[in-house]
């Protein structure tokens, strides 16, 4: 609207070539404006949802293709954290063995599911069931943001070396004036000064 | 300031805080107590070393220990020279060390041999026809491997000679012969030490042989063998004071003891000690030392010890040149009269430090002594004396004190002078026969000794 209304004032003007010279400019420099308020204001699940309706439309083959990549992706991840996990076992690290275990499990159960919908996918390229195919390929996209957000996590899995304060150090500070003494020295009694023996000549009794 | 002055200064001002505790057979304080006869010394290698030498004139107004009465001997007074060079000698210090005089090719850490060691020798002449003039010697050695350690091993030995008389000199048979009284005594044992890092735990454990042997004929019956077993135990905690306890256990011989050649009968026996308490600081000028336990002895013949026994001694240090001790202890120990002398003792002690040149102590006490039934060595039926009520027992009140007073002209020079009293009173005679016949001898005595001389020490 805005644009035809341009065009108007600029025919009123009485410049064709320039009027449509400045309608493309005025064009693209409103489309760029709002392309740009749109990626300044989109949030993560907006991008999302782009990408995957970009991704829908793709060609059978080029879905297939992108479903491997996915599936391939999941396998790499359930091994990695699989590692991670066998790991924090050695270390007897309960608190990261059980966060990543965690992981692992949701892991691996959208893998099995990925596989499924992969199989489904090339099911329908076969059949050129489009709409089917451009269904589970959604689908499969989705499952592969949730494996970027599961790596995310088991990253982020904590051991108890955050709760650990290390090796405990003491400091002691006495003070200064207290009495300097060997408190391990027992109080000892003193020596007899003189020994008690009886004169000498009573040794005639 | 030069490090002779730091460990001159340093060396009073402890000394003021272990007057208290120096336990000695020398006659002199000053040489028992080493941080007062110690000067810069002189650093040989790894090892330093503090010649000195006192030279002292005194009087002492009853040598032989006589009551006085008609019936005992004639008390016997006499100036007195005595002339004592001593020699200590030592690995490094910490003082030394502290002042950065590292031990050679040493790092960081306590060494692995810590020695200390001294030897003196004191003069006696007396002036006095009836005394024998006569040579003291004190000599020991400390050795403790692993110092500073969890685990560490003391060897130590000990020799002591004191010749100043102990009893009467009487007239036997109508002879006027000056007995010797020469005491030797030697003591050597090992100490296992264990502790936790920072000896808030500690225990000991040791062994030790002691010999004590007389040089006249006259009291050969009183040579001894004795063998010491000694344990103890600290928990140290804050402020500055631990819980501790000890135990002594003494096993004595006297081999050379037979029926009829000793005026009272020696009986080897068995003695034991144990006690447990309190040491340590109460406030930042407070501290206080209390224990308590069990002695007994079991002797071979006539009576046996056993009772409670315990020390408290309550320490205030008024300021860092004022200390005042109260203290009471009860003990018992072996006797030559009666197998066992149970000891109840008050006593109090003050020191004082002016201007860090002169120092000043006084000590008084009072014991109250009880034996047991004194007998004769010939026959263990007879008692060796009585009292005025034909009682057998003996039982004494003894009264001492002194005053010390010691000015250092520099930090190797120094003028001192003592005054001492010793009373023994008590109601027991000992049968005596001599030339004059059998007599009632008071046991009793009272002496003055007063003391004045000059010491150099490095």
């Amino acid at each position: 609207m805005f644009a035809s209304r341009f065009q108007t004032v600029v025919r009123q003007l009485g410049g064709t070539r320039y009027a449509v010279t400045l309608a493309l400019a005025a064009l693209l420099a409103g489309g760029g404006i709002a392309l740009a308020q749109d990626r300044s204001g989109s949030s993560p699940e907006d991008d999302a949802s782009a990408d995957v309706e970009r991704r829908a439309n793709l060609t059978g083959p080029e879905q297939l293709a992108e479903a491997e990549r996915i599936e391939t992706r999941a396998n790499q991840i359930s091994r990695r954290v699989q590692q991670m996990l066998d790991e924090a076992r050695r270390e007897r690290d309960i608190l990261r063995v059980t966060c990543l275990n965690d992981k692992l499990t949701q892991i691996n159960a959208n893998a099995r599911t990925t596989s499924t919908r992969g199989d489904a996918l090339r099911e329908a390229v076969q059949m050129n069931d489009d709409a089917r195919r451009d269904h589970e390929f959604t689908v499969l996209t989705v499952l592969g943001q949730k494996f970027r957000t599961l790596e995310q996590e088991a990253n982020q899995c904590v051991g108890q070396d955050i709760f650990e304060t290390g090796t405990t150090r003491v400091e002691t500070s006495i003070d200064p004036a207290t009495p300097d003494e060997d408190t391990s020295a027992v109080l000892s009694y003193p020596e007899v000064p003189v020994p008690f023996i009886p004169p000498p000549a009573s040794v005639s009794m | 300031m030069r490090l002779s002055n730091v460990r001159v200064l340093a060396g009073l001002a402890a000394a003021i805080t272990s007057l208290t505790v120096v336990q000695s057979v020398t006659a002199q304080d000053w040489l028992a107590d080493r941080k007062r006869s110690e000067g810069a010394g002189i650093r040989v290698g790894d090892f330093e070393l503090h010649p000195g030498v006192g030279v002292e004139v005194g009087y002492d107004s009853n040598v032989f220990f006589s009551d006085g009465s008609a019936t005992s001997a004639v008390p016997v007074a006499s100036p007195i020279l005595r002339v004592t060079p001593h020699l200590s000698f030592s690995t490094l210090s910490a003082t030394r060390e502290a002042e950065g005089e590292a031990r050679e090719g040493a790092g960081a850490g306590a060494p692995t041999v810590q020695f200390r060691g001294g030897i003196s020798a004191s003069y006696y002449a007396f002036f006095a026809d009836e005394a024998r003039n006569n040579v003291g010697l004190d000599g020991d050695l400390n050795l403790v491997i692993l110092p500073d350690r969890p685990f560490s091993i003391t060897l130590h030995e000990r020799f002591t000679r004191v010749v100043r008389p102990f009893t009467e000199q009487r007239s036997i048979g109508g002879s006027d012969r000056r007995l010797d009284f020469g005491r030797n005594e030697n003591d050597a044992g090992v100490d296992f030490s264990f502790g936790t890092p920072g000896r808030v735990l500690a225990g000991t454990a040791g062994y030790s042989l002691a010999v004590g042997f007389f040089d006249g004929e006259d009291f050969q019956f009183a040579n001894s063998v004795t063998h010491n077993f000694r344990a103890g135990a600290s928990f140290r905690f804050l402020p500055q004071t631990a819980l501790v306890y000890d135990f002594e256990g003494q096993y004595r011989v006297y081999p050379s003891f037979a029926p009829g050649t000793s005026p009272t009968l020696l009986s080897n026996g068995f003695n034991l000690r144990t006690r447990v308490g309190i040491n340590g600081a109460i406030t930042t000028r407070l501290s206080l030392s209390a224990m308590v336990g069990y002695g007994a002895g079991w002797f071979d013949a006539r009576d046996d010890f056993d009772s409670v026994v315990g020390q408290a001694e309550l320490r205030w240090q008024a300021t860092s040149n004022f200390r005042l001790s109260l203290g009471y202890d009860r003990n018992f120990r072996p006797s030559y009269v009666g197998n066992f002398m149970r000891a109840d003792r008050a006593y109090a002690s003050a020191q004082l430090l002016l201007a860090g040149s002169f120092m000043l102590g006084a000590e008084a006490s009072l014991s109250l002594l009880d034996f047991g039934v004194p007998v004769l060595g010939s026959d263990v039926r007879t008692a060796l004396g009585s009292n005025p009520d034909g009682s057998v027992s003996r039982s004494d009140v003894r009264l001492s004190g002194s005053i010390f007073a010691e000015y250092r002209f520099t930090n190797w020079l120094g003028v001192n002078a003592t005054l001492r009293y010793t009373g023994d009173y008590t109601d027991y005679r000992y049968i005596i026969t001599d030339a004059a016949g059998t007599v009632l001898d008071p046991a009793g005595y009272s002496k003055f000794e007063g003391w004045l001389g000059v010491r150099a020490f490095y």
